[in-house]
C-alpha cells in the first residue's frame, strides 16, 4: 500500500467514525426524547473492524473499476461511493459497531442502529437536503436496509438508487467531472 | 433518395452478447472526506428530526408516545 492510498483509507475511516459517533449521539437523543433519559449508546467498533471495512470498501472499487473498464486515475462518483460503502455495511452487519445500553439490547432501536448508520453515511456523502427528502422515500430506505437481507440489496441497484437520491435530494454538481 | 439509400452502409445486426459489455456510465471529481464531515455537522440536528419521524412510522404513534 502506498502512502497515497494509506491516507485514503485513514479518511475513509474518519468519515466513518464520524458518522457512527453521529448516529450513536442521534439514537440516543430520540430513545431518551420517547422513552426517558438512560445510559448512551457508543459508536464502539474497534480499530480492526474499522479497518477490514475499509479494506473490503477499497477492494470493491477496484473490483468495479475493472469490470467497468477504468482508466487508471478514473474516481468513481460520490453515488458509487455511496452505494459502496453501503453494501458493505449491509453485508457486516454482525460486525459489532455499536455499544448498547442493556435496556435497548435486543430492542427495535437496536435493529435500527445499521440502517441509520448506512443513512447518515450516504447523507454525509451525498449531502442530502435533509427537509426535501420525501417522508415515504426515506422510510422505505430504511425498510429495506433494516429487512436485509429477506430485503435483497444489489451492488449495482444501489449505486443506481444512490445516484437517484443525489439527484432527487442531494447535489450532483458535486460529483461532476 | 434511392441513389442514398443504394450508398448506404448498412450495418451488421449486433448479436446479443454485445450486452453483457456495458459499462456503466461514470466520471467524477475527488470525493472530499472533509466536506462530508462539515456536511454531517451541520446536518445532524436534523437528522435526529428524521430519525424521530421513522421511529415513529416503525413503532407506531401511540406506543412511542408512551413512555416507559
Amino acid at each position: 500500500m502506498s502512502m497515497g492510498d494509506d491516507l485514503r483509507a485513514l479518511k475513509r475511516r474518519t468519515l466513518l467514525v464520524s458518522a457512527g459517533n453521529a448516529t450513536a449521539r442521534l439514537m440516543t437523543l430520540v430513545v431518551a426524547s420517547k422513552h426517558g433519559p438512560g445510559d448512551p449508546i457508543r459508536f464502539s467498533a474497534a480499530d480492526s473492524v474499522l479497518d477490514g471495512i475499509v479494506r473490503r470498501y477499497f477492494g470493491k472499487v477496484d473490483t468495479f473499476k475493472g469490470e467497468n473498464g477504468f482508466r487508471n486515475g478514473d474516481l468513481i462518483n460520490f453515488s458509487k461511493i455511496a452505494g459502496i460503502f453501503t453494501l458493505i455495511l449491509l453485508e457486516e452487519r454482525d460486525a459489532p459497531l455499536f455499544e448498547m445500553p442493556n435496556r435497548l439490547v435486543g430492542s427495535a432501536y437496536e435493529g435500527l442502529m445499521l440502517p441509520f448508520f448506512i443513512y447518515v453515511l450516504i447523507g454525509s456523502i451525498l449531502s442530502l437536503d435533509l427537509p426535501r427528502v420525501d417522508d415515504e422515500v426515506e422510510s422505505d430506505f430504511l425498510r429495506c436496509l433494516t429487512l436485509h437481507p429477506d430485503i435483497r440489496a444489489d451492488g449495482d441497484w444501489l449505486c443506481w438508487s444512490m445516484k437517484l437520491f443525489q439527484i432527487a435530494y442531494g447535489d450532483p454538481a458535486l460529483s461532476a467531472p | 433518395m434511392t441513389a442514398n439509400r443504394d450508398k448506404a452502409v448498412n450495418l451488421p445486426i449486433p448479436d446479443i452478447s454485445v450486452l453483457k459489455n456495458w459499462k456503466v456510465k461514470n466520471s467524477s471529481r475527488p470525493f472530499n472526506e472533509d466536506d462530508a464531515i462539515r456536511y454531517l455537522s451541520r446536518a445532524e440536528a436534523q437528522f435526529a428530526e428524521r430519525l424521530g419521524k421513522v421511529v415513529d412510522t416503525v413503532l407506531g404513534k401511540d406506543e412511542t408516545t408512551t413512555r416507559s
